[in-house]
């Protein structure tokens, strides 16, 4: 008898050579083996890949902020190209001129006024950075204000919900223009509509371009109500903003003449 | 001085948490008024704390504001000796009336009125004097 023979029976013998047959021949089982076998390579691999990564962790945060404006200057670039279309497709030729783009910089809010009428947020950025009072400050869904107070490394910047705040407005569908006005409680208003204007609730509100810093084409907000005065012969309009000003953490600054 | 640096910071902290700041109430006021009655000497540092604190956010009326700081400080100090400023009563008298003028003065000021915004005020200065009793227990602990 042969030394193996004596160490290992039969039975034992037969299993694993039929084990191992199916392994080799089954696909599904052998899938599933080898699966099982290679978790704890994928958990030690991950753990590392983990630790690897965590001294990078810095500079991936930094470049996020990076994607990020440069995503927000191309949510701008597309409206503004958007209302050239729509220019080009009216008329029918070319614009002779088309303003150069706007570069812009990611600030964060690092502080909120505590005063319920004058509705500011402080930014960390500020004329050292190459922000000015020509300067547009919005979110990734829209304008959020202006900057109203400039220092050497921040900026107070009044949104568009303060009772001071006046921008000129635009009703994407039908091109009636007005002036987006804050009310201080959240919503704005679109005054000097004429009574017979064609604005009704849902319609969009982009910014006019029309004097100011702000460019054209910046959603501003959407139309929750409309109210007609036939005997004044005007209307007004109730604005939800685009921007989440309740909720803003990072901004992009959009300066005039580039940074 | 303590109690007012603390009020003014929990309230920067509870505006940037809660962000429309009508829902947030006036700690800067409850921190000013407490503090006024328990030192009324120093009712003029005091106010003028709370004044500059609240300017620093401002845009526009920054002497209004301080102003009115100083006026709530004046009169916290001026009742406080008339009557017992050590009553939680009169304590909450005068905040309310500090809490008051200074909301409804600022929709003055920036002539804002309509209904909803008077509601809005309201409900703010009632919260702002739900806070005393809570700013009061902490403060005597």
């Amino acid at each position: 008898m042969s030394l193996f023979a004596r160490h290992l029976p039969r039975a034992r013998l037969v299993s694993v050579i039929l084990v191992g047959a199916s392994l080799v021949f089954l696909d599904p089982l052998r899938h599933s083996a080898l699966t099982v076998l290679r978790l704890p390579f994928v958990i030690a691999k991950t753990g590392v890949a983990v630790l690897v990564g965590l001294p990078q962790l810095p500079s991936l945060a930094r470049q996020h902020a990076g994607l990020q404006a440069e995503l927000l200057q191309q949510q701008v670039e597309e409206a503004r190209l958007r209302e050239a279309l729509r220019h080009v497709q009216q008329t029918g030729r070319l614009l002779e001129a088309i303003p150069p783009s706007r570069r812009g910089l990611v600030a964060l809010v690092i502080g909120r006024s505590t005063i319920p009428t004058q509705q500011t947020v402080l930014l960390d950025q500020g004329q050292r950075q190459g922000l000015s009072r020509e300067s547009v400050i919005l979110d990734t869904s829209g304008l959020v204000g202006r900057v109203t107070e400039l220092h050497a490394t921040t900026a107070l910047v009044t949104l568009l919900t303060d009772p001071e705040s006046r921008v000129a407005g635009l009703v994407e569908r039908s091109r009636e223009t007005g002036l987006l006005v804050g009310r201080g409680r959240g919503r704005c208003e679109l005054l000097y509509l004429d009574a017979d204007a064609d604005i009704q609730e849902g319609d969009r509100i982009v910014t006019a371009g029309l004097g100011g810093p702000f460019p054209k084409g910046v959603p501003l907000g959407t139309v929750v109500r409309v109210t007609r005065d036939e005997q004044v012969g005007a209307s007004w309009a109730s604005v939800a903003p685009a921007a989440r000003l309740g909720r803003l953490e990072e901004v992009l600054c959009l300066s005039p003449d580039g940074l | 001085m303590a109690l007012l640096l603390g009020c003014l910071l929990v309230h920067a902290v509870m505006v940037q948490l809660i962000p429309w700041p009508w829902w947030v109430p006036d700690l800067t006021l409850v921190g000013l008024v407490l503090a006024v009655v328990r030192s009324p000497r120093r009712w003029l540092v005091l106010s003028g704390i709370a004044g500059l604190w609240t300017v620093l956010w401002a845009v526009r009326f920054h002497v209004p504001l301080l102003v009115g700081y100083l006026a709530v400080g004046w009169t916290a100090q001026a009742l406080g000796r008339r009557w017992d400023a050590a009553d939680a009563k009169v304590q909450l008298v005068l905040l309310g009336w500090a809490a008051a003028f200074m909301t409804f003065g600022s929709l003055w000021l920036h002539d804002l009125w309509s209904l909803p915004l008077a509601g809005l005020a309201s409900a703010h200065v009632a919260m702002t004097c739900a806070a005393l009793p809570l700013v009061r227990r902490i403060a005597l602990r």
